[in-house]
């Protein structure tokens, strides 16, 4: 059981590796033109606070201060690559 | 001392203290860290308005290393190089000129004009043309990479209906940030053999910068981007603000993943299991974050124009 748990986590955690180096890919190779690489990164944050809740669901550990965490962080990184635009 | 020291663990290291969580990391300290960036990032702004040349981007871009390249990426496609037109120059000149005038980033003027008008304006006349605009770039290679990485921007550099072109790398104020500026057009003339032979890339690197040189130092009535350019030329480097930015940006983002890899290796070390988001996570987002800010440059495009 705890195997399981283990394994489903680590596909959880991948899956999220993933997105990200996707995304990161997608801010650094698209040509800079207007609205791409903002949409990117807004993108890219969103995706982060949706995993982050997805995730805590499936844990069933999903509180308040938990979203808020994720939101503050995804939040905190949309507005640090906007700032590089 | 020793109670600096101690909140200073409490604030980077899990511990009883601290709930099993670095203060670093609670939400109370990350929306204070939101805030002072945003702060930062107001002041920067107001610096960029209240005293401008402050902020900006000092670049090394040539007209002639932008046809240099840009023929090149002809030539690697086996198409002809360009020619030099000087018309076309003068055109893209006068095109950064009004830009700054009237300080805008658009193919069109806030007036109504397009560019099309600087082709006439110069009396150029064409049957194809088109327009490709970058800013706040430091290098012609960076610039002309990111063109070719535009697929409308490639259609304009490797078109083989041009057969002219025209560049001008200005620099001036554009919306509060120095910056530089890039304009090439291209042409194809509706009198073909008047418009002088093909040159070969070194050819037209020489005729670029001895027209520009010579342009110069000869007119009596010099544009408003040339006024810009000697302005700025007594006056010390702009610091970029993608600099000051990413300076920022890597120490925030160094200190919240320091914190969160202790916190990761303590937490499970202790096995503690805590109310609070996956450690784990939010550190590889924010490594990501650091690798992006890391990698990107600077420059902006705006999409290509022309009338094929």
């Amino acid at each position: 059981m705890e195997g399981k748990h283990g394994v489903s986590n680590f596909v959880s955690h991948l899956f999220l590796v993933v997105i990200l180096l996707v995304g990161a890919a997608a801010f650094l190779f698209v040509p800079p033109l207007p609205g791409r690489r903002e949409a990117i990164a807004a993108g890219l944050s969103v995706c982060y606070f949706l995993w982050g809740l997805w995730y805590h669901h499936r844990e069933d550990r999903l509180n308040i201060r938990i979203v808020l965490e994720y939101l503050l962080v995804a939040v905190l990184g949309a507005v640090l690559l906007l700032a590089l635009i | 001392m020793i109670g600096k020291l101690r909140r200073a663990k409490r604030l980077f290291v899990p511990c009883s203290a601290n709930n099993y969580r670095a203060r670093l990391l609670h939400l109370p300290s990350l929306v204070i860290i939101v805030s002072l960036f945003l702060t930062a990032q107001t002041i920067l702004s107001l610096i960029r308005f209240t005293r401008p040349a402050v902020l900006g981007y000092a670049s090394q871009i040539t007209p002639e290393k932008i046809v240099e390249l840009t023929n090149q990426e002809r030539v690697g496609l086996g198409l002809e190089g360009l020619r030099i037109n000087e018309a076309l120059s003068e055109a893209a000149r006068r095109k950064a000129a009004d830009m700054f005038a009237f300080d805008y980033w658009s193919h069109n003027s806030p007036t109504g004009r397009d560019p099309w008008s600087f082709f006439k304006e110069v009396n150029y006349d064409y049957v194809y043309a088109g327009e490709n605009l970058a800013r706040d770039f430091v290098s012609s290679e960076a610039v002309v990479a990111a063109w070719m990485a535009s697929p409308t921007h490639k259609d304009n550099i490797v078109n083989s209906r041009y057969q002219e072109i025209g560049v001008a790398v200005v620099e001036g104020e554009l919306e509060g940030l120095r910056t530089t500026l890039v304009v090439q057009m291209f042409g194809s003339p509706t009198k073909t053999l008047a418009k002088g032979k093909p040159l070969s890339n070194l050819e037209s690197v020489e005729q670029a910068y001895a027209s520009t040189e010579t342009e110069r130092a000869s007119s009596s009535t010099p544009s408003a981007s040339q006024e810009q350019s000697s302005v700025y030329q007594d006056q010390p480097l702009p610091v970029s603000p993608l600099l000051v930015n990413r300076g920022l940006a890597i120490f925030i983002l160094g200190l919240l993943a320091g914190a969160l890899l202790v916190d990761c290796l303590i937490a499970g070390k202790k096995n503690v299991r805590r109310l609070a988001g996956d450690s784990w996570a939010h550190l590889t987002f924010l490594v990501i974050i650091l690798l992006i800010v890391i990698l990107s440059g600077s420059g902006s495009l705006l999409e290509s124009i022309s009338n094929l």
